[in-house]
């Protein structure tokens, strides 16, 4: 039997450090004009109180050590926890949205996904709008912690390359490391906040939504506080957030941990060219694309392109113009961008750089193995060997990321999705992406409208991509459960 | 330039399959006094002519080519194998777009090449609007291609493929085929998979005669049954009859041809064992059925349908999307959402290797699935060392690399074709299912274009090229092609 107290344990914590940030949006409104504030308050001595008493009932007699199967369950129950919880305000404050709807937004925001199901959002009260923002940037942290500090020691999906192999071998994944990175970590996130936070407010926007979208930007979130999304905004406010979402997809907060600590320097950094050559050259394509189909080559087209297409390879899902109606290629090619995803260690979703760079390399192992059999063909990634482990844990992360995709696809048409929202939201919602091609949920499009029984599986397919797929399929193998 | 003599030779004895299977469509056109039995008549004299300079001109080396390619080593043996077949794929596409181009039907050079691959390869997808505007001659010639391109099909998916170690086919190697010499052993077990495959066409033909159909419509319909390329004489394919037993037939007979021959062979000398055991056809059965299942639901609840139209429409659209056949019994071009999707995939599954159908194959979903299941199973025990019943641990995990290898390298060509079409101007739906359906050797029709027969004519050009390229990359499972544009391929 596992020991769930431990694992409780950091859920309380998990529940606790929500309840601090609840508290936080009722500092946005003034109590006398609107009750959002006294909800939030409320929303936050709820969780805190559970979150505290959680913990305290299950206080560890010793150190905290996790096993791997105990570590899966906190990090699938954390998400479901706190989503759960992150859901109330949505409910209770001035939107009052079912609770399939308030679930979904709050598990958009906190798997940076940013598909959002409020309308209206102009003149939403600032609470939300502040707590939506919020989410993304816990999530954001969340899932940085998860990748760098708790997956690689698991092995889930390759990871382990992040890592030097003598620490992910040690037992007691928590002690210490979480502690030690994780400060470093956060550091340097809320740094990059902050710098983007400033950027923004020079660029023009007030003080208030340039914080929002600092937290919703670096985080590779995307949720805005206007429906317009970006294109609210001027030019400059647009160029500012194509380079904190760059940063925020990038390896960044993992520059700014390698700082101190040089051993990982070496391993982040050869993922970033590669990324950016992605980016820049589908956003070239799209542009020669758009070009040759009667748009005409103007600066405002090329910002435009290069804004959208940074922002569903980053993952993040900003919009500054009407996509949908592009046509042709670059819906396919949208569609096709939910897949890609950043660096490793960051906090964008998708199958990510790294593991693109392994499939590549495995695949032409193979093709050349055709012609020698017995050749050896090392796959070096950062000047270290990628071991035969990590070669087929991205091959079976990239298959059942595939699988999973088509799965779900095919579970929203049957609930009533036509195809291509079908497609492409599916892989929108694995990807962490929150926008695609299609009806309801392209360029000026909102989610609300989709079916009821639609939105729980996107946001169980939201979490499945944000923990990397493993962590939840594991709990649904017998032997999980088994001594 | 062993390689060289050995491509030719190969290339030379295709180009006389291909003129001796032009005899039989210039007879049934002589017969039927139609003009167009000239061109048979011509194009087979040229290609026989062309095959036999072919293969005399190498008539000496070819011997000491083979010799020289001593046994076991790779380096020596892999390029003339891959060259034949590149150059006798090239030779038998040529050769077989002839009577399309100077025939009645007088295609462009692009339509006929297209017209030709897609049968070759049992795409069965057609540029022709109208069928019931070719001459019985030239609908025979379709299926006479198709027909044949089954047979390629085996000979690939049996002796080359595994011989060649692609995407992790090395675990179907036969004994027979130890070597590249031909052995008598091996020649016979040839000869009785062939017997296999015409006993089997004939049977379906026979069955689909006494169900209703005239002796020329059942040959067609059973060469591209048995051959899963879904060879029609009527624009609205199997729906042209009355639901019943030709539908029926037509689904076991699809059923039959997706299943591996060498084990089925088996089965005709008493021996069910290896059939029924076998996982992987146990996986295909079981695929099918929960196609069926799905699909008979959808219709019913969605369309009304009753019991028996839902199974025989669905069960002939699940069987011929799985074994890339192409057959259909209503119009397909309403078919949107959820019966879609299932098709998009259903056809990228395929049938299982050894058989005449394309995509994935069921053995690689096998694999794949159960290599997530042994993953798993290791990030909960890292530690732990799993007792394996298998011979060698080492080549099966090698062999499942190979696969998981394969099926990024499937999934990347599929994205490059779809992105490439969506370029060309071609909506999403239509660009995802006419690169699904390319590459898995089936004939899916979903979307603006593709919904209604011929719908491929209407392509443009270059999506035309794009996509029968892909039907024969898809048929020769991909890396052949791939691997001639590497430098080592090239380097002595």
């Amino acid at each position: 039997m596992i020991d769930f107290r431990p694992v409780l344990f950091l859920d309380g914590l998990l529940l606790v450090v929500l309840a601090v940030a609840m508290a936080v949006p009722s500092l946005a409104v003034p109590i006398k004009t609107s009750g959002d504030g006294a909800i939030f308050l409320g929303c936050a001595a709820v969780s805190l109180v559970l979150g505290a008493a959680t913990m305290l009932a299950t206080l560890p007699s010793r150190r905290l050590r996790l096993s791997s199967q105990q570590t899966f369950l906190m990090v699938v129950s954390g998400m479901v926890l706190t989503g759960l919880f992150a859901a109330f305000p949505f409910r209770f404050a001035s939107p009052h949205l079912a609770f399939v709807d308030a679930w979904f937004e709050a598990i958009s925001g906190l798997t940076t996904t940013g598909a959002t199901v409020l309308k209206d959002l102009d003149h939403m009260s600032p609470a939300i709008l502040l707590w939506r923002a919020l989410l993304n940037w816990l999530g954001g942290i969340g899932i940085i912690v998860l990748v760098i500090v708790l997956l690689p020691a698991l092995k889930v999906g390759g990871m382990q390359v992040i890592v030097d192999d003598g620490q992910s071998e040690r037992a007691g994944l928590l002690r210490g490391r979480i502690l030690a990175d994780g400060k470093v970590v956060l550091f340097g996130y809320g740094l990059f906040t902050l710098l983007t936070g400033i950027g923004l407010w020079l660029a023009g926007m007030l003080p208030f939504d340039a914080f929002c979208h600092a937290l919703s930007a670096i985080s590779t979130g995307g949720f805005s506080t206007s429906d317009q999304s970006l294109r609210h905004w001027g030019i400059g406010v647009q160029w500012v957030a194509l380079v904190a979402m760059v940063v925020g997809a990038s390896s960044a907060p993992l520059l700014v941990l390698a700082l101190r600590r040089r051993s990982v320097l070496g391993r982040v950094d050869e993922q970033f060219i590669p990324f950016m050559a992605t980016l820049c050259g589908f956003a070239l394509t799209m542009i020669a694309w758009r070009w040759a189909n009667g748009t005409d080559l103007s600066a405002e087209m090329v910002r435009v392109t290069l804004f959208t297409t940074t922002s569903l390879i980053t993952s993040t899902g900003f919009v500054v113009s009407d996509y949908s109606q592009w046509g042709g290629a670059t819906h396919v090619a949208f569609f096709l961008m939910a897949f890609i995803g950043g660096c490793l260690g960051s906090a964008a979703g998708g199958i990510k750089i790294f593991r693109w760079q392994v499939l590549a390399a495995a695949a032409q192992v193979h093709i050349q193995q055709m012609i020698y059999p017995h050749r050896v063909m090392p796959i070096d990634f950062n000047g270290r060997r990628v071991t035969d482990p990590v070669i087929e844990a991205v091959l079976a992360f990239f298959t059942i990321y595939i699988l999973t995709f088509a799965v779900h696809a095919a579970i929203l048409a049957a609930l009533g999705l036509d195809l291509i929202s079908a497609l492409s939201g599916s892989a929108a919602a694995l990807g962490n992406v929150g926008r695609g091609v299609g009806e309801q949920i392209g360029s000026s499009g909102n989610w609300h409208a989709i079916p009821k029984a639609a939105k729980w599986v996107l946001s169980f397919e939201m979490i499945l991509g944000r923990v990397e797929l493993f962590p939840v399929f594991i709990l649904f193998t017998p032997s999980f459960w088994k001594e | 330039m062993g390689g060289a003599f050995i491509a030719l030779r190969a290339a030379g004895w295709s180009l006389e399959c291909v003129a001796a299977a032009m005899i039989p469509a210039m007879l049934r056109d002589y017969a039927d006094n139609q003009p167009e039995w000239r061109v048979f008549a011509l194009c087979a004299i040229l290609v026989a002519f062309f095959g036999a300079a072919m293969i005399l001109a190498t008539r000496d080396q070819g011997g000491h080519g083979q010799e020289r390619g001593s046994k076991g080593s790779y380096d020596a043996e892999l390029r003339p194998v891959i060259l034949s077949l590149l150059l006798s794929v090239t030779a038998i596409i040529v050769s077989a777009s002839l009577p399309f181009v100077f025939g009645l039907s007088e295609c462009r050079p692009v339509d006929a090449a297209f017209e030709a691959i897609a049968q070759v390869t049992t795409t069965g997808a057609t540029i022709f609007p109208r069928l019931s505007d070719l001459t019985p001659g030239l609908l025979l010639w379709r299926g006479i291609l198709q027909w044949m391109g089954g047979t390629w099909a085996l000979v690939l998916g049996i002796a080359l493929l595994p011989f060649l170690e692609v995407g992790g086919m090395a675990s179907f190697r036969l004994d027979v085929f130890a070597g590249l010499e031909p052995t008598r052993r091996a020649k016979r077990f040839i000869l009785s998979l062939g017997g296999l495959y015409v006993t089997l066409t004939l049977s379906v033909t026979a069955l689909l005669w006494a169900a209703g159909m005239t002796p020329f419509d059942a040959t067609i319909h059973a060469m591209g049954i048995v051959s899963t390329g879904g060879a029609t004489t009527w624009d609205s394919s199997l729906g042209h009859y009355d639901l019943g037993a030709i539908q029926v037939i037509a689904i076991l007979g699809m059923i039959l041809a997706g299943l591996p021959f060498p084990l089925m062979l088996a089965a005709t000398r008493g021996n069910f064992k290896p059939l029924l055991g076998d996982r992987q056809v146990r996986w295909y059965l079981g695929i099918l059925l929960i196609g069926v299942v799905l699909m008979t639901g959808w219709s019913m609840r969605h369309w009304g349908l009753g019991l028996k139209s839902a199974l025989l429409n669905d069960g002939v659209a699940v069987v011929s999307t799985v074994t890339g056949s192409g057959y259909v019994t209503q119009p397909s071009l309403f078919w949107s959402g959820f019966p879609a999707i299932v098709l998009l995939f259903l056809s990228t599954v395929g049938g299982c290797a050894g058989s005449t159908t394309g995509g994935l194959k069921v053995f690689r979903l096998r694999a794949v699935l159960s290599e997530i299941w042994i993953q798993m199973e290791a990030l909960l025990r890292p530690h732990s060392i799993r007792a394996s019943s298998r011979e060698n641990w080492a080549t099966y995990r090698a062999a499942r690399t190979q696969i998981m290898g394969y099926v990024f390298i499937y999934t990347m060509s599929f994205v490059a074709l779809s992105w490439g079409l969506g370029a060309l101007g071609l909506d999403t739906l239509t660009a995802l299912t006419a690169s699904v359906s390319a590459l898995a050797n089936a004939d899916l029709r979903l979307g603006a274009y593709l919904g209604y027969s011929g719908g491929y004519g209407n392509l443009p050009d270059a999506a035309k090229i794009m996509l029968a390229a892909a039907m024969v990359i898809g048929r020769l499972e991909i890396l052949p092609v791939l691997v001639v544009f590497t430098t080592t391929f090239w380097r002595r």
